[in-house]
């Protein structure tokens, strides 16, 4: 799966808007958001806030987990923790993406927070290096790693499972090389007695 | 003014001649979440899974019921944008799966074209199993005219090891339901062998041979 789909399914998390306009509840399959009251907070899912959005028919406003001084304790948390930490909201990375592409503008402290974020991103990413490159030096068989959003997988998704798969053939193959060798080499000892036997003195 | 109500509980599955299915009702919501779920899982896995065919179904029928109403509507209603995006997604999902599945069925069609039995029931819907037969047709016309004609003597390729979707697969799953004593085999002989217990929320890599049952059963779920 790749990142476009992780981000496909971002856009079901809701999010808070202040809708610009009037109007009666959407009977969507997904279910029912409204009625619509302008300068009265409603929750829908992300894409439709993004669409309301950009016809500027309202505003989003900013999750409470978009804030510098929490994102800068989960920073200062992850550099502290070995393991990985429970980020403040699911599909992080992806709502803050496609938010600050929608609406940049009504985010306080934007840079910031932009920043931040991917300095928290970058140290999950080179944990994740390390927790790999010792998945597979040490020839484990699974590995645990909760708390690791999807995404983050993302750069890895192409290449680890196929070299983990292709780490397990070799292993797979040595065994049975190993197997014929033995078996080989038993054969081989049975039969010199029997070239004694042959030999005439 | 025309209301744009739909009937939002479905009644997915029928009553049935066995005494143990029961009637269960799930709203749309509920079915599109599971939509989801199956489409994740299947994107992920590397072998084909259960058909999701009532849900596929299902979630079709919505669609068509929306798209129904929506022509009932004015145009420039902020309704119809609205309801055309949802649909949009929604199909986007129901394809990505179907092509999914059609795809493994492809690479590996000799795998899934073998003798079905108890033991191991066919996971090809009745659409993909008339799919798979004649593409098996076309694939053996294709070699049949370009070289098997020309080729000497008789021979009797059904014999022959077909190629099989790789059960070994590094995967990743999340944990749905909690587990005990998960056995991880080791194929490779280096005794490596393990039970390990699972719980709620965690996450692992490992290879799909290990959970293949646990994803059936829903304790487990791809990621």
């Amino acid at each position: 799966m790749e990142a476009r789909e992780y981000e496909f399914m971002a856009e079901n998390e809701k999010v808070t808007i202040l809708p610009k306009f009037n109007h009666p509840t959407f009977t969507l399959i997904q279910g029912d958001y409204g009625p619509f009251k302008a300068g009265n907070q409603i929750e829908v899912p992300l894409w439709l806030a993004v669409m309301l959005r950009q016809s500027d028919k309202c505003s989003i406003e900013t999750p409470e987990w978009m804030d510098v001084e929490i994102l800068e304790k989960c920073r200062d948390d992850e550099k502290e923790e070995g393991t990985f930490t429970k980020l403040p909201a699911k599909f992080i990375f992806e709502v803050a993406n496609i938010l600050f592409d929608v609406t940049a503008a009504s985010i306080v402290h934007a840079d910031q927070i932009r920043s931040v974020l991917k300095e928290i991103f970058d140290i999950r990413q080179s944990k994740l290096r390390k927790s790999i490159d010792k998945l597979i030096t040490d020839g484990y068989l699974y590995a645990k790693i909760n708390y690791l959003q999807e995404i983050e997988l993302a750069n890895f998704r192409p290449i680890l499972p196929h070299a983990f798969d292709y780490i397990q053939r070799l292993d797979e193959a040595t065994e049975v090389a190993k197997l014929i060798v033995d078996r080989s080499i038993q054969q081989s000892s049975m039969s010199i007695p029997s070239s004694f036997n042959n030999s005439t003195f | 003014m025309s209301s744009m109500s739909i009937n939002n509980t479905t009644d997915i599955f029928e009553e049935s001649h066995e005494a143990e299915e029961e009637l269960v009702e799930l709203t749309a919501e509920e079915v599109l979440k599971q939509l989801e779920e199956s489409w994740v899982n299947e994107r992920n896995s590397p072998e084909l899974l259960e058909p999701k065919t009532e849900i596929v179904e299902c979630m079709l029928e919505q669609v068509a019921v929306m798209e129904q109403n929506l022509e009932t509507l004015n145009k420039g209603d902020l309704r119809i944008f609205v309801h055309r995006m949802e649909i949009s997604r929604i199909k986007f999902v129901i394809n990505s799966y179907l092509r999914t599945r059609l795809d493994k069925i492809q690479n590996n069609f000799l795998y899934y074209a073998k003798a079905r039995n108890s033991d191991n029931p066919s996971r090809l819907s009745k659409q993909e199993e008339e799919f798979l037969e004649s593409y098996k047709q076309c694939v053996g016309d294709l070699f049949q005219s370009l070289c098997l004609t020309h080729l000497q003597g008789d021979v009797d390729w059904s014999h022959h090891k077909v190629p099989e979707p790789h059960l070994q697969s590094a995967v990743f799953i999340k944990v749905l339901e909690e587990f005990e004593g998960l056995e991880i085999s080791d194929h490779s002989g280096g005794g490596r062998d393990e039970a390990v217990d699972l719980q709620v929320g965690d996450q692992r890599i490992l290879q799909y041979s290990n959970i293949s049952k646990l994803l059936d059963s829903g304790v487990v779920k791809l990621t």
